[in-house]
């Protein structure tokens, strides 16, 4: 039997370009849960993990967004084993944290551009406005019909959504930036 | 001739548009009303009611009659003239009027209206039945026709958050955001019309020495400037919802794009410049096309160079009327008489008679004014006038709609006439006319002052007070609800123009007893109609308030409710219709499932195969087919949906052992156990399988769409109830794509791959999972059975299934490996007796209702529901509980959903119903579940069941199984 072959949702999809925007899917990484208890924040580990809820903390290869009081996603673009996974296996050796994988779960959108923000208002009444949610920030929130995961970094916000979701989300980015090139 | 009516000095373009298929011209920057007067058009609808001709009244939103139909096919729409901005080719018609909007046929029921007061729907129609009147009145009512294909226009919707909002952009808006934007606050202007500046723009005022709308120009030239300030034209504020959450529709300014926008607007402070709307006078026959509020004559003259009419007569009760006269006289038009009802007017209109303590008792025309007589009030002297336009001031009503759904309390002010802003709910600050300011120097220093409250209010400077020289001319009112009857005689005097409500509609209200104004908007539909009274409240309560012996105060208002203005159904569903309308989940096996010829439906959030129809079969033959592939080779299925919550944690087993109503202590790692989910009333919300994989590891399985809630229902009771213990919990759903073999065979297609688990059953028997490696990617797979054969669940990272699927269909073919889907699914757990949660169960089933009772008598820890299960109340003696039903004359299998009952009882008995029906290929025969009340005490007992019109009879027996050893799923 030959190795399983992966496919991505959003394989077909043709990146989306206009003066103020891009949109594009984001390259296949390494998404994974963290979740720690009280024990953990005994961890060194645990001061790579961004300190403040809302908040996102990059480490170059990867970067950790805050998702709830003890949890974490830990976005890792380093093959496995992860530079992610290998930071926090010793606490997760001792169950003082675990590590869930959700590579297959969810999918990244990346967008670029001015007009980032215009677009993603069109589905979300969360403050996207620079001075409430700039780069560093992450969030989960309710876009259109969707719960994504909005991660903002220098280069330009990037939403994760629920794999199966991912088309249908595509879908949407892709009528509202019609919407915004009129 | 072309625009008879247009005065000189409009520099717009002439565009063609048309009016009940003439062809008339008008003005670039006209709204349609402002056209429709240039051409001499004063009709343009009929009332709701009587069907009597109505003209255009106001200027603006606040115009209750010139509701007209615009364009046609499925770009139709119906909006008010007054709002409508005049473009190329617009196409208007009037609404609901028969042959012609001149000869409407409907006006006889203004003959009949003696017999057709307030309330006669309520007195009347009663007998002998209500279904008897209403097709034909539901088809005499109505404004419009919907139009029954897809909208072709497009929508948008949007979310902006701001530090401040102002609604308005008359001299108090652009006042405070002057002094807002200046200190960098991020600053929103909504403005309704196409054009900044409100009043500024059509009354002749002055400020510091210069025309009014030098500053405005000035101002808007340095609010521009601001990369801080956004000015958003043609955007009415329909909504103040909670929490300063602002609903505004903006209009697209061209054709070509999308037609309206629904901002939602999230602001930290908020000030409404909302200005304020005139009123009406109430005497007879005040409805007559040709009569308009004062203002709004000053408004087509100054705004839109067009002449209402030539020979104006001015009614009014306060000075601010008296504006229009000098407005008309510049512009060369003939001012008849002024009637002020007020006897001690020391104002003066030089050239025109001005006849103190007089009102226009009677009017006369038809499809036009003609003539006005008026009377003084104490009846000594008497005027007839002929006439073309009634220009009327009865005083102005501070638009406080948006302040009072924000949750603010309006007060009577008795010296404006009028109910002003009170105490606020929301920090919120109204400025201008809105707050019942009159004068301009007045709403520029209130606007100046609200800018600054805010400032101070959000922490920063604020400027130095600031003076202006301009007018501040303090009004004189002197409130006029109505004529005394004693002039009026028994003419109408309409109140509501839309809904045809005269104050002799408020009298018999008022004579029934009908006190409130709540009361009296629903008795005598006052302020129902879409203008939602904006012309007709205060009057009419002010009426009911003589009536009854109090002031307007003590009447009070009714509730203002959102939307100020009426929202098209476009606009509300904005980009969510069609393919956007409801996402749908698709499999991880999608393409797979299309080339494998499925007929995918929706179930519940996802799009499975129903069925995979092959040439010539119809939907029964296919699912009898993949039926019999299960029974006798393998079928294959995509399971993924089926949620997976993982509970991890040195605390894992005991927490999910007080969720579940299984006892989990005996759960040993490796294995699998069947559970129900109760809630805390002990009702079953889910079912699913537990397994094991490691030592502090449960993977929780729940029925498809189920997982999202699950997991914040355990969510809640770890932080409420148990945060001692050490839990993780984690949605794996849409990780791990789940690929179900089940039959005979399914241990021989596995047996072709790589994996690395020992299959024999044995080694691996019914309810266990294995972890292991399958073509090079992790898996687990359990051994759980829903069919009732050897199945296999076999789970891999979600982006492999693809891979897997066409490896499990290329290489097993010859074992007769088939894809199954849904439907066949569910008449082999049918066959089999398994239950479906959400099919077999309702919102008041239990576990013993479906013969888990034991489960649960028997664990011996807490769990949720179970202190309920406990109690008297739940052993109830009627309970619906599952069984199996027989069809006793012939094979057709039972409608789903239908009622049980005894023959000679009424078939709405609520005895039980069916839950599960199917035809069985496996044993040839219908097989049916029901919840029927006592219903395992009643094995053997006949009963009907309303079948597609029709009592069948029906043999209640135990639920029949296909193999009940279970020697097959355990082989």
């Amino acid at each position: 039997m030959d190795r399983l072959r992966r496919s991505q949702p959003l394989a077909a999809c043709v990146p989306i370009s206009l003066p103020t925007l891009a949109v594009r899917p984001l390259p296949q990484a390494t998404l994974t849960e963290l979740r720690g208890g009280l024990a953990f924040r005994e961890d060194p580990a645990f001061r790579q993990l961004p300190d403040q809820p809302g908040r996102s903390r990059d480490h170059g290869s990867w970067r950790a967004n805050w998702l709830r009081p003890d949890g974490w996603l830990l976005i890792d673009a380093t093959p496995s084993p992860t530079a992610a996974s290998q930071t926090f296996a010793a606490a997760a050796q001792n169950r003082w944290c675990r590590l869930v994988d959700l590579s297959h779960s969810l999918v990244g959108i990346g967008l670029r551009g001015a007009a980032a923000r215009d677009l993603l208002a069109r589905g979300t009444p969360l403050d996207l406005r620079p001075q409430a949610f700039g780069p560093g920030c992450c969030t989960r929130t309710r876009c259109a019909d969707f719960t994504v995961l909005l991660d903002h970094r220098a280069e330009g916000i990037e939403a994760y959504v629920d794999a199966p979701l991912a088309q249908a989300l595509w879908n949407w980015i892709a009528d509202a930036a019609e919407h915004l090139a009129q | 001739m072309s625009e008879p009516f247009r005065l000189p000095g409009h520099t717009g373009a002439a565009l063609a548009f048309s009016f009940d298929g003439m062809a008339l011209t008008g003005r670039s920057g006209d709204t349609l009303a402002a056209s429709l007067l240039a051409n001499g058009i004063h009709l343009v609808a009929r009332s709701f009611k009587y069907h009597r001709p109505r003209g255009i009244l106001g200027a603006a939103a606040e115009d209750p009659n010139s509701i007209v139909g615009l364009g046609s096919g499925a770009h139709a729409y119906s909006d008010t003239a007054t709002c409508v901005e005049l473009t190329a080719g617009l196409e208007a018609h009037s609404l609901n009027t028969w042959p012609s909007l001149r000869w409407d046929s409907g006006a006889v029921l203004g003959r009949l209206s003696r017999f057709l007061p307030a309330g006669f729907y309520y007195k009347t129609f009663f007998w002998p039945h209500w279904r008897w009147y209403e097709p034909p009145i539901r088809r005499a009512a109505g404004l419009t026709v919907v139009p029954v294909g897809r909208d072709p226009d497009r929508y948008d919707r949007a979310h902006r958050h701001c530090d401040l909002l102002i609604v308005g952009s008359g001299p108090a808006g652009l006042s405070a955001a002057r002094v807002a934007a200046a200190s960098g606050l991020d600053v929103i202007v909504a403005e309704q019309n196409s054009r900044f500046g409100g009043s500024l723009l059509w009354e002749a005022l002055a400020i510091d020495g210069a025309d009014g709308r030098v500053w405005l120009q000035q101002t808007l030239h340095e609010l521009q400037r601001y990369p801080n300030v956004t000015l958003l034209s043609r955007t009415t504020v329909t909504s103040y919802l909670e929490h300063n959450l602002l609903l505004a529709v903006e209009q697209a300014p061209g054709a070509g794009r999308w037609r309206q926008r629904l901002w939602q607007l999230r602001a930290r402070q908020v000030v409404l410049a909302t200005g304020a709307a005139e009123r009406p006078l109430v005497f007879p026959d005040n409805d007559r096309p040709g009569i308009l509020l004062a203002s709004a004559v000053r408004y087509y003259i100054s705004r839109h160079r067009v002449a209402p009419g030539r020979r104006i007569v001015l009614a009014t009760n306060n000075d601010d009327g008296y504006r229009t006269v000098r407005v008309a006289q510049e512009a060369g038009l003939e001012v008849l008489a002024v009637f002020d009802s007020r006897a001690d007017a020391a104002i003066e209109s030089p050239g025109v008679p001005v006849h103190r303590g007089a009102v226009i008792v009677a009017t006369r025309g038809h499809h036009r004014v003609r003539a006005v007589t008026a009377r003084t009030l104490d009846a000594r002297q008497t005027w007839t006038l002929a006439c073309d336009t009634v220009a009327m001031s009865g005083g102005w009503n501070p638009a406080v709609q948006l302040f009072s759904q924000s949750g603010g309390k309006v007060t009577f002010a008795p010296k404006a006439a009028a109910f002003v802003p009170g105490q606020e709910r929301q920090g919120t600050i109204v400025a201008g006319a809105a707050a019942g300011t009159g004068s301009l120097l007045q709403c520029l220093t209130s606007g100046f002052a609200a800018g600054a409250k805010v400032l101070a209010q959000l922490g920063l400077e604020a400027p130095p007070a600031r003076n202006w020289r301009a007018a501040d001319l303090d009004d004189h009112i002197e409130a006029l609800w109505r004529i005394p009857a004693s002039l009026a005689g028994a003419a109408k005097q309409w109140v509501d123009f839309h809904n045809d409500v005269t104050d002799g509609d408020i009298s018999l209200a008022a004579q029934e007893n009908l006190q409130s104004v709540e009361h009296l908007k629903r008795y005598t539909t006052l302020g129902m109609a879409p203008d939602q009274g904006k012309t007709s409240n205060v009057n009419g309560l002010a009426i009911l308030g003589e009536l009854t012996g109090r002031s307007p105060g003590e009447v009070g208002t009714t509730t203002f409710r959102p939307p100020y203005l009426p929202l098209s159904f476009g606009v509300i569903a904005g980009r969510a219709t069609g393919a956007l309308f409801r996402p749908t989940r698709p499999l991880p096996t999608h393409v797979q499932q299309q080339q494998c010829a499925a007929e995918l439906q929706e179930y519940g959030a996802w799009l499975r195969p129903a069925y995979y129809r092959q040439a010539g079969e119809d939907m029964a033959a296919a699912i009898a087919r993949e039926i019999h592939a299960v029974r006798n080779a393998v079928g294959l299925l995509d399971y993924s949906p089926l949620g997976k919550l993982e509970i991890a944690g040195a605390d894992a087993l005991e927490f999910l052992n007080r969720i579940i109503a299984s006892d989990l202590t005996t759960l040993k790692v490796g294995r699998a156990r069947y559970s129900l989910t109760l809630d805390e009333e002990g009702t079953i919300i889910d079912d699913g399988v537990i397994t094991r994989p490691a030592d502090d590891l449960l993977v929780m399985g729940t029925t498809s769409n189920a997982a999202t809630r699950l997991r914040a229902v355990m969510d809640e009771w770890h932080q409420r109830e148990c945060p001692q213990l050490e839990v993780w919990i984690s949605d794996v759903t849409t990780q791990w794509a789940v690929l179900l073999l089940t039959g005979p065979r399914a241990r021989a297609v596995l047996e072709r791959t790589d994996l690395d688990i020992d299959l024999a059953p044995r080694a691996f028997p019914h309810m266990t999972i294995r972890t292991g490696t399958l073509g090079g990617v992790p898996t687990r797979i359990a051994r759980v059975s829903f069919t009732g054969e050897v199945s296999f669940e076999v789970s891999v990272p979600a982006g492999f299934a693809p891979a897997l699927w066409q490896h499990f269909m290329e290489g097993s073919r010859d074992l007769g490996l088939t894809p199954v889907g849904i439907e066949a699914l569910d008449v082999l757990r049918l066959e089999k007796g398994f239950l479906h949660v959400g099919g077999d169960t309702d919102g008041t089933t239990t576990p013993d209702d479906v013969g888990y009772g034991a489960m649960v008598r028997n664990k011996k820890s807490d769990f949720i529901g179970r202190r309920t299960l406990a109690l008297a109340c739940a052993n109830r003696s009627a309970a619906l509980q599952l069984i199996g039903l027989r069809p006793v004359d012939g094979g057709r299998p039972l409608a789903v959903g239908a009622q049980l009952f005894k023959a000679g009882a009424p078939r709405t008995s609520g005895a039980g119903h069916v839950t599960s029906s199917a035809w069985s290929p496996t044993l040839a025969q219908p097989l049916a579940l029901a919840l029927l009340a006592r219903g395992r005490s009643r094995v053997g007992e006949r009963l009907l069941a309303w079948h597609d019109g029709a009592a069948r009879p029906v043999e209640v027996i135990e639920p029949l199984r296909h193999d009940p050893a279970g020697a097959l799923l355990n082989g």
